[in-house]
């Protein structure tokens, strides 16, 4: 079984129906899909729980996908919703937790265009992604994200805060 | 059934979602379309029950201005109710911007009005302090908040991932809904009372659904 859109889109189709087989498939089917998403996307601890919040976003709104639309861009714009959510929480609290630097293996670039969260960050102001990416993705502390940058902490603080805004009204504009 | 390591957290969850899944109805658009057509069509009812139809409304003295102002509103609110609709059903790259074209082309009305506001202050004056202007701010306010709620059920019922902008549609759909109901019984055809008044409406709405909606559809 892979996860191609036609393959995925019958298996929701029929998970809408009902059918708890299919259900279990898809959501086997695109939970590794979206960790692959996620792994560039978040703190390493934070991956897990960020896959399970948007499966069980999948779950609770599966009603809102119309079967005669494609899957993967409803998945995308699911995921991406729940990330941004997660950033925008996470920017709330002050983790400053250490980990290592996972790899991520080859071949997933078309993947990761397709859910669009470097597009997004592209987006932004250089100085706001890097912020965010400082801060957020790589888990750094103000202090430590002002070093890196050559930025002050209040303005690293403000550039996490304009472009994590900025993110949230972006989710489901870029074409 | 991807992973071959011994079942994890992973799993149970997702082995628990396929034994709680029930089967669901994919969300239907029509359903909230036709309660929307049936609240305005009410609306419409009580405008012109209480207030009354404005001098000439279908007669042959059909005033152009009249016919611009339903047609401006009538299309900024079909657009800014299929936007909304839309906001249910979410999807990377399948965003629409026609709603901001719409809204430029409405916001001729007031641009225009200010124009002619600069080049008779006098009549400005005269437009701006008409008793009238209040009653067409709370009806068109009262109704189109009426025409908010099968909006707002329908985003709760979908998955809006922009809630902010969803709930500015929701205001300008339903301030634009309530200021057609209202302008049947609205009898001033000047453009400055048209941009001032009906403006005002509609950016209050507008303003009211960004700040409110989003609270009562964010999942």
């Amino acid at each position: 079984m892979t996860s191609d859109e036609a393959t995925l889109a019958r298996l929701m189709r029929e998970s809408q129906g009902g059918n708890a087989q299919a259900y279990r498939q898809l959501l086997g089917l695109a939970a590794p899909l979206l960790q692959r998403w996620f792994r560039r996307k978040v703190a390493p601890h934070e991956l897990d729980d960020l896959v399970q919040d948007t499966l069980l976003a999948v779950h609770q709104r599966r009603a809102s996908w119309d079967p005669a639309r494609p899957f993967l861009p409803w998945l995308a714009a699911i995921a991406r919703y729940r990330w941004v959510d997660r950033l925008r929480r996470s920017a709330l609290r002050n983790h400053d937790a250490l980990f290592d630097d996972i790899s991520v293996e080859s071949g997933e670039s078309a993947l990761i265009g397709r859910l669009g969260c470097d597009r997004l960050l592209a987006l932004l102001p250089a100085g706001q992604a890097a912020a965010i990416r400082a801060m957020k993705i790589d888990g750094l502390s103000v202090t430590e994200a002002a070093a890196q940058l050559g930025q002050s902490e209040s303005m690293v603080k403000v550039n996490v805060h304009r472009g994590l805004k900025k993110l949230a009204a972006m989710v489901d504009e870029d074409a | 059934m991807v992973e071959s390591s011994p079942p994890t957290r992973l799993d149970a969850l997702l082995d628990q979602l396929a034994t709680d899944l029930e089967p669901v109805k994919p969300l239907d658009d029509r359903p909230t379309a036709l309660v929307l057509a049936g609240l305005f069509a009410a609306a419409v009812a009580l405008v012109l029950a209480w207030l009354g139809p404005r001098p000439g409304l279908l007669g042959e003295d059909v005033q152009p201005m009249f016919m611009l102002r339903s047609g401006t509103l009538a299309v900024l609110a079909v657009v800014c109710v299929a936007a909304v609709v839309a906001q249910a059903h979410p999807g990377v790259g399948r965003n629409s911007q026609g709603w901001k074209v719409a809204a430029a082309m409405a916001a001729l009305f007031p641009l225009v009005g200010a124009v002619v506001a600069f080049t008779d202050p006098a009549h400005a004056r005269a437009m701006m302090m008409m008793p009238t202007g209040w009653q067409c701010l709370r009806m068109s306010l009262m109704t189109g908040t009426l025409c908010a709620v099968p909006m707002v059920l329908h985003l709760r019922r979908g998955a809006p991932v922009a809630p902010e902008r969803a709930g500015l549609l929701v205001g300008l759909a339903s301030g634009s809904l309530g200021a057609l109901a209202y302008n049947l019984h609205c009898p001033f055809d000047s453009v400055v009372y048209i941009g001032l008044w009906y403006g005002v409406a509609i950016a209050v709405a507008a303003v009211a659904g960004r700040l409110v909606v989003p609270r009562l559809i964010r999942w």
